[in-house]
């Protein structure tokens, strides 16, 4: 009983970070029209520029500090770059975004060595406390608090600023956020900056329990492709709902019947979804009022 | 002269307000609008009319910039409107557009704030004239805009076109979702509003009779042009040619 509370408390932490690369991708999909997967890259990406600062002799916050800044930055240079000026259907971005996401795997080969996968020094602390039998690791912990402090953030910017009340707008109907003087590419160019951000908060948090290295981040891409769906593909709070779930799911289907099954028990859970509730747990149907 | 009197003396050559010049749009090969040209002054409401698929929504989103130009000129107080609708917005153009556009998920508060497009200070938004005008509204304000019935959206949408005072307002399906009285208050208070604020409002409707009750003017649509609505007998011809 005791392992089963422990593992769903681990599980509710990784889910949590599974959550934030859903939301990620859901975030970009509403506001930007394509749903990117490369920002699972993108954050393994700028996860190596942290190491190798930190490698460099550099302090790991320090290093963490100036690889934010870069994130941002590479953001905001992959929308302006490689998303923007083509223009083209949803198909052609869609692309795209597969590209820059073999670019980038292939990149880190070649620029971080071929010694992979690394070990990353853990940004937060070792060992953890015992509740009632239960294991609590800070590193879970923190990453729970961690992810609740970006949720309130990011729920205060929609409620109380005008840039977040335009993302709302722009995500439910562009074409009559245009009509109130929206600039969409403006609010794109900032949802690419936070995105670019979360993307490396995700790989220093993973980094050190998975190794570094430039496929890292695609089983979790997966659960979070799967949360999203879950979620709902256009609820942003489903997001979290669904990495929550796949997160606590797969960490008791590994404990209990072997690792081998985790990938393959989130798709089933997926589909499950997906077969009683066609639009996820919170998405709704599009409905249109006379 | 200095620039700005010759600006100013421009704008009076050129008509303040919006003035549509041979406007042609087409969608893959077809002529929906064909030369088609209106004016609307400050403070004056304008009517217009046509059937189903004569090019009125057409008309507003061209004006808007939502439907591509391709060929005559819109231009506001004198000055060509840019391509894009954001920059129209910008500009002082605020559009009702077909099926209202209401945020159903945010309150109606939030909704009429996105209405103040460009930053203005707030006695100079038209909250206060509105409130007055449609006290619905303000009883409905912390609501989800989309529990509201299709009429109350209706006011929320026109409240949220008005609230920033732009230069001119484009309203798409006018009658849609209103009862008759319901209606007649709104159409009145925009004539009103507009023409105590020197706002030019043209109204797009399948009901002519009813736009030429409330309207300055009303022009009637057919066949990618428009000509002034003269007597009731002009609506046959309109609809049934």
């Amino acid at each position: 009983m005791g392992l089963a509370l422990s593992v769903i408390v681990s599980g509710i932490a990784f889910g949590l970070l599974i959550g934030m690369l859903a939301f990620i991708l859901v975030f970009l999909y509403k506001t930007t029209g394509v749903a990117n997967f490369a920002v699972g890259n993108i954050g393994m990406f700028e996860t190596f520029i942290v190491y190798e600062l930190w490698k460099d002799g550099m302090g790991l916050w320090p290093a963490a500090g100036i690889g934010l800044v870069c994130s941002a930055v590479f953001g905001v240079l992959v929308y302006q770059v490689v998303l923007r000026p083509f223009g083209g259907g949803q198909a052609n971005t869609l692309v795209r975004t597969v590209a820059l996401f073999l670019l980038l795997a292939a990149m880190a080969d070649v620029f971080f060595g071929r010694d992979q996968p690394y070990h990353f020094p853990s940004v937060l602390p070792g060992g953890g406390t015992k509740v009632g039998g239960v294991l609590l690791r800070w590193s879970d912990l923190i990453t729970v608090g961690i992810v609740l402090v970006i949720v309130t953030g990011f729920v205060a910017m929609f409620r109380y600023t005008r840039t977040g009340l335009q993302f709302l707008a722009v995500a439910q109907r562009p074409e009559t956020a245009r009509l109130l003087g929206v600039r969409a590419q403006r609010l794109s160019t900032i949802a690419y900056m936070l995105a670019g951000c979360l993307a490396l908060l995700i790989g220093l948090l993973l980094a050190p329990k998975q190794l570094l290295f430039s496929q890292m981040m695609n089983p979790i891409l997966l659960f979070a492709f799967a949360a999203a769906v879950v979620g709902g593909f256009t609820s942003l709070a489903g997001t979290f709902v669904g990495g929550i779930i796949i997160g606590v799911a797969t960490d008791l289907v590994s404990t209990y019947w072997g690792s081998d099954l985790t990938l393959a028990s989130a798709l089933a859970i997926m589909l499950l979804t997906l077969a009683v509730r066609p639009n996820g747990l919170f998405g709704t149907a599009q409905v249109r009022r006379l | 002269m200095t620039a700005v009197s010759e600006e100013k003396a421009r704008q009076e050559q050129a008509g303040a307000g919006l003035s549509i010049e041979d406007l042609h749009v087409r969608f893959s090969g077809a002529r929906v609008l064909d030369g088609l040209s209106l004016a609307v002054a400050p403070g004056e409401i304008v009517g217009l009319a046509g059937r189903n698929g004569a090019g009125k929504t057409t008309t507003l989103r061209a004006i808007s910039g939502l439907a591509t130009r391709n060929r005559g000129v819109v231009r506001l107080d004198g000055t060509p409107l840019p391509a894009r609708p954001e920059a129209v917005a910008r500009a002082g153009v605020a559009h009702v557009p077909e099926g209202r556009g209401i945020f159903a998920d945010l309150t109606v508060e939030e909704n009429i704030r996105l209405g103040i497009v460009r930053k203005v200070p707030a006695e100079q938004t038209l909250r206060g004239a509105l409130e007055e005008a449609f006290p619905a509204v303000v009883r409905l304000r912390d609501q989800k805009a989309g529990r509201l019935s299709g009429g109350e959206q209706q006011m929320v949408a026109l409240f949220r076109g008005l609230i920033g005072s732009p230069r001119v307002l484009l309203v798409d399906e006018m009658s849609l979702g209103l009862s008759p009285r319901a209606l007649r208050t709104a159409i009145e208070a925009l004539a009103a509003l507009g023409r105590a604020h020197g706002i030019g409002v043209l109204v797009v409707d399948q009901n002519s009779r009813m736009l030429h009750e409330h309207c300055d003017r009303v022009y009637l649509l057919g066949d990618g042009r428009v000509r002034l609505w003269e007597d009731a007998s002009d609506i046959a011809s309109a609809y049934f040619e």
